[in-house]
């Protein structure tokens, strides 16, 4: 094939080269270059950030309580993925045709004109002693291909689980990261008024469903945050007035004390391995941040600083700690390592920085900034580079990081009435900013901290 | 000395008021706008917010938390951010100071208390940090550190209400309970 | 001689019987390659499990003096094998780098496609910041909204004007009478636009994953005479088959050049041996600031 062109063409591209200048100088070289290879090239540089349309079929089943479970099933699948901002689930109401059985290849013609890209069907079967089969195939509509086909077998009452299992599946295949349904919100439920705020421990699936309270309100309680290996929560209560550090087992109910401070002990997280909690102990006017070992219960202080050190978090990796001090004179955020040597400002920006998230992917540093009067939830990278402001308001605070490092969930406060009321609720966004959403509770709520994937 | 009587008189009649609006309401209302008014009528109000249940009448044990309260003033201020004490702060704190040495055998708590525009565990800090700024002073002036515990409680139990400096200003404070008073 | 002439009837015949009936079943169902096979997600012990009751408001009361129960755990589940379906492998002719090619234009916004070729001048690219243009930034909306709107949109206006005046000039040149198979540069440009412009809105991207910036992904594709896409396939698979995150990107290009909302191209059917073959160099680093 003869698609070359020819040596007057070329010349008289290069005089409109010259005559059109600085404007097309570039394209048309590579143009030349390109038709001389005897090729259509296109470069697509730019797209769109649309969610990925989705067909969830509801799972079908033999028997009356089978579909229901399906039906119950592809909900909750649905508003998963629906929620995370990547997908748009299509109105069941719009289907056409859905197939009755899992075991053939779908007329995705049906599918491809509700402009679905993806379909996910399944099938749900009872058997024996309460349990339960569920099967679910995810296509690619318009390669007509199977991305994904998996059974699971489980305890029937377990249906929800198995529904965040599915959509975490489907959520890593067609994003390639790893999903975060299957996980849990631990936080704080307010109640009464706000000079004798009634605080408790409260834990909920991460779409705000199988809620439950852990501890009764009668002792203050802040800041949980869950153990990444183990079912435990460490908190802050003040229970007896003695403000400190306790650790909550989420099996046996049980409650302990973690140490013996002469101080106040605050701001606890675990490390990454789960056998250190790192805190802020405040003692005479002073605090500083701690390790305790939870195997061998020694403390070590890791700050020497006259400054308020606190808000201590590990790296994903456990060699370095990013923290929160005002030793600069105002609140920055620091990171040092485990050692609590190296010490480094990373935030420069214009105002106050504070409560400091190390992402789980490592890259980012998710923070509360105040600035202006307004408060904002921010990321910045491990570098202090590309600070960027995710949500803002009158007050945000206390980002905690989704398992995969692609939501954010923080409280905000919207200040309400004449008396000075306010209304504290939680809300999570994508990484992106562009995907904010309200996590419904029961009560007001604070301090929400994202479980690790359940294991 | 008549004149005394009279304070006494008055503070004790807006204890009284104060800790029926309590009652009814069971909430804060009324404390929210505490800005214009004299110090005395907002110390009572809020004390009384804070711990008393029942007015009492217009007796004060000399010695008692409500003495503290009304015949000497519990609580002082803070710039934002800041724990360091104001020269108004220190002459307060002088005050409660010559009552505690009066009442050798009371002790005492301070608070420290934020206002809300901080993030949770820092104004932890600050307020562990206020509380020892107040405690510090009255070491300084002869009471014994054994009779004064501190706690923070950040920004979790404001006093006033309100979204604005005036409220703000209320909430930065060390507030000097007395034990079992 | 007789029983090995019966024997082989019998195989010939076994033979003919399965071609028949097994080649067409296996053809009909061909999700039967795909049945899953059974995961067992073994649940340790009942007792562990989660109530069976459905969940229950809770009640704001708070002045319970009970202790709150321990919540049961959530049971533990064990995937003790998945299971891995087949990726098709797509017929890879040959590996094509991507070629170090102009960096073509920045548009902040979406500029609706144009029949007409379209040249737009080089911008400078303003943002500093990596995540820029995919990912909100509330400070810096703050600032360009106010500073930078209404002379951007002036800018604009007279912009496109006077590409299409360029566009006209070049357009009208007279090309090669000949052949169908030699264009000129302004007629190739074209073609390129027009596919670029129409695929653009179909492809979405995943801006907000660790790397998403550096991973471009090389799609060959077939047309009709129709401007239909016909085929596409992922080129350099092979690199990318490795990361899911890299797999799922490059599906999403794939999927892109698949939809066939964003289709037909508008291409000069007597052009067809020109574009009937087209690659695709899906780059969203410049989506990224970089």
């Amino acid at each position: 094939m003869n698609r070359k062109v020819t040596v007057r063409k070329n010349l008289i591209t290069r005089l409109k080269s010259v005559f059109l200048g600085f404007i097309v100088l570039v394209p048309l070289n590579f143009l030349t270059f390109q038709s001389a290879l005897g090729e259509l090239r296109v470069d697509i540089t730019r797209g769109t950030v649309k969610p990925l349309p989705i067909a969830v079929t509801n799972f079908i089943g033999e028997t009356q309580q089978e579909i229901e479970s399906g039906q119950s099933i592809s909900g909750v699948i649905r508003a998963n993925l629906e929620r995370s901002g990547l997908f748009q689930a299509i109105d069941n109401q719009a289907f056409i045709d859905v197939e009755r059985t899992l075991d053939t290849v779908p007329q995705f013609q049906n599918w491809r004109i509700l402009n679905a890209q993806a379909l996910v069907q399944g099938q749900v079967t009872l058997i024996s002693n309460n349990r339960m089969r569920v099967q679910f195939r995810l296509w690619d509509v318009f390669a007509q291909q199977q991305m994904i086909g998996q059974v699971y077998t489980t305890i029937g009452t377990n249906w929800r689980r198995i529904s965040h299992i599915v959509a975490d599946a489907i959520y890593k295949r067609v994003t390639g990261e790893e999903g975060y349904f299957d996980s849990r919100i631990v936080y704080i439920a307010e109640t009464g008024s706000l000079m004798r705020r009634i605080k408790r421990l409260a834990i909920m699936d991460q779409d705000g469903e199988n809620h439950h309270f852990l501890t009764d309100g009668s002792s203050l309680v802040l800041t949980p945050r869950f153990s990444p290996n183990r079912q435990e929560i460490t908190y802050m209560s003040y229970h007896g007035k003695v403000p400190r550090v306790y650790i909550f087992n989420i099996d046996t109910g049980r409650q302990e004390v973690l140490g013996d401070f002469p101080g106040m002990t605050f701001a606890p997280r675990f490390s990454p391995d789960g056998n250190t909690v790192i805190m802020s102990m405040a003692k005479d006017g002073n605090t500083e941040i701690y390790i305790m070992d939870l195997r061998t219960r020694q403390a070590k202080r890791l700050t020497r600083h006259s400054a308020i050190d606190t808000s201590p978090h590990y790296s994903p990796n456990g060699k370095y700690i990013v923290f929160n001090s005002d030793r600069s004179g105002t609140q920055q955020i620091y990171i040092m390592n485990a050692k609590g040597k190296k010490v480094k400002r990373i935030s420069f920006g214009k105002g106050r920085y504070a409560t400091p998230v190390w992402s789980p992917r490592g890259d980012l540093i998710a923070f509360t900034k105040m600035a202006g009067g307004k408060f904002y939830i921010g990321v910045i990278g491990v570098d202090g580079k590309g600070e960027r402001l995710l949500a803002d308001g009158f007050l945000v605070e206390s980002p905690t990081w989704s398992p995969n490092g692609r939501v954010i969930m923080f409280f905000r406060e919207i200040p309400k009435g004449k008396l000075g009321d306010k209304e504290t609720k939680i809300y999570s966004i994508d990484l992106t900013g562009r995907n904010e959403r309200e996590i419904v509770t029961p009560m007001e709520a604070s301090d929400p901290a994202w479980s690790p994937l359940i294991p | 000395m008549r004149l005394r009587n009279l304070i006494y008189l008055l503070a004790g009649l807006f204890l009284v008021g104060a800790c029926e609006t309590m009652e009814e309401k069971g909430s804060a209302q009324g404390i929210g706008e505490l800005k214009a008014k004299s110090i005395g009528e907002l110390k009572a109000k809020t004390y009384g917010g804070q711990v008393t249940k029942k007015p009492q009448g217009f007796s004060i044990t000399p010695g008692s938390g409500r003495d503290f309260v009304v015949n000497v003033g519990d609580r002082v201020f803070f710039a934002v951010d800041k724990s360091n004490l104001s020269s108004e702060a220190r002459a307060m704190l002088e005050k409660q100071a010559a009552w505690l040495k009066r009442y050798g055998n009371v002790n005492v708590t301070i608070q420290g208390h934020c206002d809300e525009r901080g993030t949770r565990e820092y104004n932890l800090g600050l307020g562990e940090r206020r509380a020892n700024s107040a405690k510090d002073l009255l070491v300084a002036m002869g009471i014994s550190p054994n009779r004064i515990k501190t706690i923070s409680y950040g920004k979790e139990r404001p006093a006033a209400l309100g979204h604005s400096e005036a409220s703000w200003h209320q909430n930065r404070r060390a507030v000097t309970v007395i034990a079992g008073g | 001689m007789r029983s090995s002439f019966l024997m082989s009837l019998v195989l010939h015949v076994t033979v003919v019987l399965l071609s028949v009936i097994g080649l067409p079943y296996l053809q009909r169902s061909p999700a039967k390659e795909n049945i899953p096979m059974v995961v067992e997600l073994v649940s340790i012990g009942s007792e562990t499990n989660l109530p069976a009751q459905p969940y229950q408001k809770p009640k704001p009361k708070i002045k319970e003096a009970k202790p709150p129960k321990p919540l049961p755990p959530k049971p533990e589940t064990k995937v003790v094998l998945k299971q891995k379906i087949p990726e098709p492998k797509p017929t890879v002719k040959r590996d094509l780098k991507p070629k170090p090619v102009a960096k073509p234009k920045r548009k902040l916004k979406q500029v609706a496609p144009k029949k007409l070729a379209k040249i737009t001048p080089r911008r400078k690219p303003t943002p500093p910041d990596p995540f820029a243009l995919v990912l909100k930034n509330l400070e810096k909306e703050i600032k360009t909204t106010q500073m930078a709107k209404k002379p951007k949109k002036k800018n604009k206006s007279k912009k496109s004007d006077f590409e299409q005046q360029i566009a006209k000039v070049l357009t009208r040149r007279p090309i090669s009478e000949s052949s169908s198979s030699r264009i000129t540069m302004t007629e190739m440009h074209a073609m390129i636009n027009t596919i670029r412009t129409a695929i653009m809105p179909c492809w979405n991207l995943q801006p907000g994953a660790k790397g998403a910036q550096n991973i471009v992904v090389i799609i060959g594709a077939s047309l009709n005479p129709d401007g239909r896409v016909t085929r596409a396939w992922v080129k350099n698979r092979s690199v990318l088959i490795e990361d899911p995150f890299k797999l799922a990107a490059a599906e999403t290009a794939q999927r892109a050049i698949l939809n066939q909302a964003c289709q037909p191209f508008k291409l000069d059917p007597k052009k067809y041996d020109i574009w009937k073959d087209v690659t695709l160099n899906f780059n969203p680093s410049e989506m990224f600031g970089r």
